[in-house]
């Protein structure tokens, strides 16, 4: 199919109503030309697939004089030769750069999408604007953008009522997944030609969205077993400074911890094409300030006591990943020495603290030569719902996050948390039997019992569950 | 439906080998220039309508296209594999047949006893199996066994590593790069991994049933062999004779001959104290069938049922072979592009929006003309005032104007040309913020048209409306964008910010 033929959809409007932001939103591309002054000056044009191609505009700047020489579309008995005559009269004339390039892909025949920002008022080169729309006679929809209080919302839609077949509600900036095929389909209804291709694109960008849906469940069950039954294992140098060296074994399994853990929130950030979203910096310890060990963290995060318990995740797993490490450390450890973890007590009472690591050094092989202190893995029970929790704070602020959105946003603990409890996810039904599975699925990963098939099922236990979500 | 029966092991293991390539490749620009490419020019054009969404035959193209020539890890892996089984057959035949050989030693003082026979070539095949049974079943064994596999792998590609000491710093570079991919592999791949040394142990049974085999029929056909039995505890040959039977179940139906009867059962009982001479020679002899039967029924057959097992296992988890982990994704996107393309952002000379400084207004007691914006109209008052105490203007007249409509100010141009006469100076009264700037330099082109009356040297007066619509300083960012503006576009005009 060569690019003629593709259906074109012209993003069009006043200078800084969000035209661009519109578009970076619906091609989940960051790197659009965004400003609070006019900013983008020539046509860019985005294709998904070889199914359509979406054009950004530069916004009108001298509209109400254009109109004027555009009027006589009115009459004409082929509307779009009076516009192609004013871009051949214009061409060179600098004061209707924009209009000239923003007409280009009218003329070529597109359908229309004229952007607003119901927080200015209508002014009239805003009635301008629409009528020089109603004359080409494309299929054209109107979206309410807001940058602002919506305190002109009212004016704008009576006007745009009357011009335009659909007028959608559509925020740049807080615009979702369903919010963008809600346009796509509103595009298809109202561009007949174009409708298959529309039509097949939703089902495209559907499609992608549950890859990405995918790679992040992957990614954060991935980091889950890593972190789970991650162990730092080091020769004993001194053993008469056993405490000296056990505090920095300590350390680095900290740090080794946080290292994987950021690793698979920037995977996350992203599989969603995110760049102005940062995570913690794991080359500085900031696990301390803000990372898994802090109380902070542990307070508002992972299950409750008894959701802990509900799930079967309590108690029994504890003590099978202590009685794992204490014997099978022994056993596999060919003359290690056992690292153990205690966590901070029971299901029900330590829940909330964070887990004191303890590198532990047994009497009995203290005397051997070339013996090993290990410290991990993490064995409260609380911590691989803390590791989820943190994971689907990453998601929910990327899978939701606007492209169009211009801020940097750094995502710490107290973020994260908030982030997750604004889904309100845990009343959600489906959260018990989702925490039912996963607890199942970090029995399995603590007791080395995870393989693929398991992998795959856990997988889709949390896709779903992220599917929930994301919107 | 996923076509990917025609993925062989070397094939995944290659193809896996290449990915994990370039996910750590430095330039992830140059493997995306280089797969849509490929795509282009080697996968795109062979593929039939319904086929290019599917991972598993484009990625079968792709690996195809890739590999030309170059010797991946899968390709030598997998040819080490081959060897390595082979040489387990081998082995399997040779120790099958010396291990059985040697059992079947008879110098004619005492007869092969079945038992011990049986117990060296097919008891200590079961034993290992029941081992098995219990390493496959146990789950820390088992994963301690997985875990020594993908050590085991790491060893050997250290201990190429280190043989290839001779090799260039290149060479070595990339031997190095080839053990990482290969842990990684084992890491994802385990459940696939998991087959060829079962399969191999598998063929070293075979081999060793077929080798003891061998030396049976070898020894009957070609020497005097005489097989017996003892035992101290038995009473009667009829206990022996019906285990004997039980045993041969499985063929007595078809092949009646190959198990003893019970008067040759009798017969091949041996004692020291009577010797060998007290048997009977075609009673000794009788047994070699139902020997051989047992090897056929309980050594051979299991374990090429086993083998069978092994391979079908192979073959559904090389079935099962998907391509949705995240590093496939990644390979798939740069094959296909990005759903969305978009289209490298061209960018014109915009004036810039930084903060303004500008010159202290010139205080002179003149007459002077203002022009307001019409959405300023509101604050007329101010901005007069604002002109008086500041420029010490006397203002001589005062008219609003559709900035963003050049020719739409007919009566108002008119007039302001008029009073521009007697007061030749004036000021525009611009609002920030404002979008509509070709059509404010078409405004102020038709304003200068209108004739000698309108000096060329103006001023521009940048006022921006708070929530109220009061008059306030504008954001420093729209002054800046106003200034650079009106420099770019009238280089002898002076722009200034409106200060409450
Ligand atoms: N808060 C908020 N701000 C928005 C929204 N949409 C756009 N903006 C802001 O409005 C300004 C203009 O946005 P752009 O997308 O560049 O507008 P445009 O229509 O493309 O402008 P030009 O390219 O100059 O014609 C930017 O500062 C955006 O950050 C929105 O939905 N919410
Ligand atoms: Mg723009």
């Amino acid at each position: 199919m060569s690019a003629a033929d593709l259906p074109v959809i012209a993003i069009l409007g006043d200078v800084n109503h969000g035209k661009s932001s519109v578009v970076a939103t619906l091609a989940e591309d960051d790197s659009v030309g965004i400003g609070a002054f006019p900013t983008t000056t020539c046509c860019q044009r985005f294709r998904v697939r070889d199914l359509f191609e979406f054009v950004d505009t530069p916004g009108f700047q001298n509209a109400r004089e254009a109109l004027r020489e555009l009027e006589e579309a009115d009459t004409h008995r082929e509307p779009l030769a009076v516009f192609r005559k004013f871009v051949e009269r214009h061409r060179d004339d600098r004061f209707f750069v924009n209009e000239c390039r923003l007409l280009e892909p009218v003329l070529a025949g597109s359908a229309l999408l004229y952007v607003v920002d119901v927080s200015q008022p209508l002014e009239p080169r805003h009635e301008a604007e629409v009528k020089i729309l109603r004359l080409t006679g494309s299929p054209r929809i109107a979206l309410l953008n807001q940058t602002g209080e919506p305190r002109h919302r009212g004016v704008w839609e009576a006007r745009l009522r009357q011009n335009f077949s659909t007028v959608i509600d559509f925020d740049a900036h807080r615009a979702d997944f369903t919010n963008r095929l809600a346009l796509l389909e509103a595009l298809a209804t109202v561009d007949l030609a174009g409708k298959a291709r529309l039509r097949t694109a939703i089902a495209v960008l559907q499609r992608d969205r549950d890859e990405k849906l995918d790679t992040t469940a992957r990614v954060m069950i991935d980091a889950l077993a890593d972190v789970l039954t991650l162990k730092q294992t080091e020769a004993l140098r001194d053993p008469l400074r056993v405490a000296t060296q056990r505090r920095e074994i300590e350390e680095r399994f900290r740090e080794k911890l946080s290292g994987r853990e950021t690793a698979a929130h920037r995977e996350i950030v992203r599989t969603f094409a995110h760049r102005r979203v940062v995570v913690g910096d794991s080359a500085t310890p900031d696990f301390l300030r803000d990372g898994l060990f802090v109380e902070k963290t542990w307070s508002v995060l992972g299950l409750s006591g008894w959701r802990l318990v509900a799930a079967g995740a309590g108690g029994g797993a504890l003590v099978g990943a202590k009685i794992d490490l204490l014997f099978g450390g022994a056993t596999w450890g060919l003359g290690a020495l056992v690292g153990g973890t205690v966590g901070g007590g029971g299901a029900l009472a330590g829940s909330h603290s964070p887990p004191k690591l303890t590198v532990r050094v047994p009497l009995f092989s203290r005397a051997l030569v070339g013996a090993e202190l290990t410290a991990g893995p993490v064995a409260h029970d609380n911590f691989p719902w803390i590791v989820l929790d943190r994971a689907l704070g990453v998601f929910v602020s990327v899978s939701r996050r606007a492209h169009a959105r211009q801020d940097e946003e750094t995502l710490d603990a107290t973020a994260l948390a908030a982030r997750l409890q604004a889904t309100r996810a845990d009343k959600d039904q489906a959260w018990e039997a989702v925490c039912k599975a996963l607890a199942k699925t970090f029995r399995e990963m603590r007791k080395g019992r995870f393989d693929d098939e398991r992998r795959e099922t856990a997988v889709r236990v949390l896709r779903d569950w992220l599917r929930v979500i994301s919107v | 439906m996923r076509r990917s029966t025609n993925w062989t092991l070397a094939d995944v293991l290659d193809f896996e080998a290449l990915v994990a390539a370039d996910e750590r490749a430095d330039d992830p620009q140059a493997a995306a220039r280089r797969d849509a490419g490929l795509w282009r020019e080697k996968i795109a054009p062979d593929l039939t309508p319904g086929e290019d969404g599917e991972r598993a035959v484009v990625f079968h193209r792709w690996l195809a296209a890739r590999r030309a020539g170059e010797p991946l890890p899968g390709t030598w892996l997998t040819g080490g594999w081959r060897a390595f089984a082979a040489g387990a057959v081998f082995a399997g035949l040779v120790l099958g047949f010396a291990v059985a050989g040697g059992a079947l030693y008879y110098a004619g003082a005492r007869p092969v006893n079945v038992a011990v026979f049986l117990a060296m070539i097919v008891g200590v095949q079961w034993l290992f199996l029941a081992w098995t049974l219990v390493v496959t079943l146990a789950r820390g064994l088992r994963s301690a066994a997985g875990r020594l596999l993908v050590r085991l792998g790491e060893r050997l590609g250290q201990w190429l590593a280190g043989a290839g000491e001779h090799l260039t710093g290149e060479q070595r570079l990339r031997l190095r790069a080839e053990t990482v991919a290969l842990r990684q592999l084992a890491g994802r791949n385990l459940q696939l991994l998991r087959w060829p040394p079962w399969l191999a142990l598998q063929g070293f049974g075979l081999a060793w049933n077929l080798g003891a085999l061998a030396a049976l029929l070898l020894r009957v056909f070609f020497t005097d062999v005489a097989f017996g039995w003892e035992s101290t505890w038995a009473e009667s040959p009829l206990g022996m004779h019906t285990a004997v039977r039980l045993v041969a179940m499985p063929w007595t139906w078809f092949a009646p001959d190959a198990c003893p009867t019970l008067a040759q059962v009798g017969h091949s009982w041996f004692h020291y104290q009577s010797g060998v001479a007290a048997l009977d020679p075609t009673a000794t002899a009788s047994w070699w069938r139902w020997l051989a039967g047992v090897i056929l029924g309980y050594g051979l057959l299991p374990r090429a049922l086993l083998w069978l097992w092994f391979w079908t296992r192979l073959r559904a988890a090389l079935g099962r072979v998907s391509f949705d982990e995240p590093r496939h994704k990644a390979a798939w996107q740069r094959l296909m592009g990005p759903v969305i393309q978009g289209e490298r952002a061209h960018r014109d000379n915009l004036p810039s929006s930084g903060t303004a400084s500008f010159a202290a207004a010139p205080r002179r007691a003149e007459p002077g003309c203002v022009l307001i914006a019409a959405p300023l109209g509101g604050v007329r008052a101010e901005i007069e005032r604002w002109v008086e105490t500041q420029f010490g203007w006397q203002i001589a007249c005062v008219e609003t104007a559709e900035i963003d409509f050049p020719s739409g100010n007919e009566a108002a141009f008119a007039r302001f040309a008029a009073a521009l006469t007697g007061a030749p100076r004036w000021l525009i009264a611009v609002p920030a913020p404002f979008t509509a700037f070709t059509a404010f330099a078409q405004f102020v082109e038709r304003l200068r048209a209108l004739g000698p009356a309108v000096p060329p040297a103006g001023f521009f007066l940048v006022v921006a409306l708070d929530a109220d619509g009061r008059a306030t300083a504008p954001a420093p960012g729209w002054a800046g964008y106003w200034r650079d503006f009106t420099q770019a576009e009238m280089p002898d005009c002076a722009t200034f910010s409106l200060t409450p």
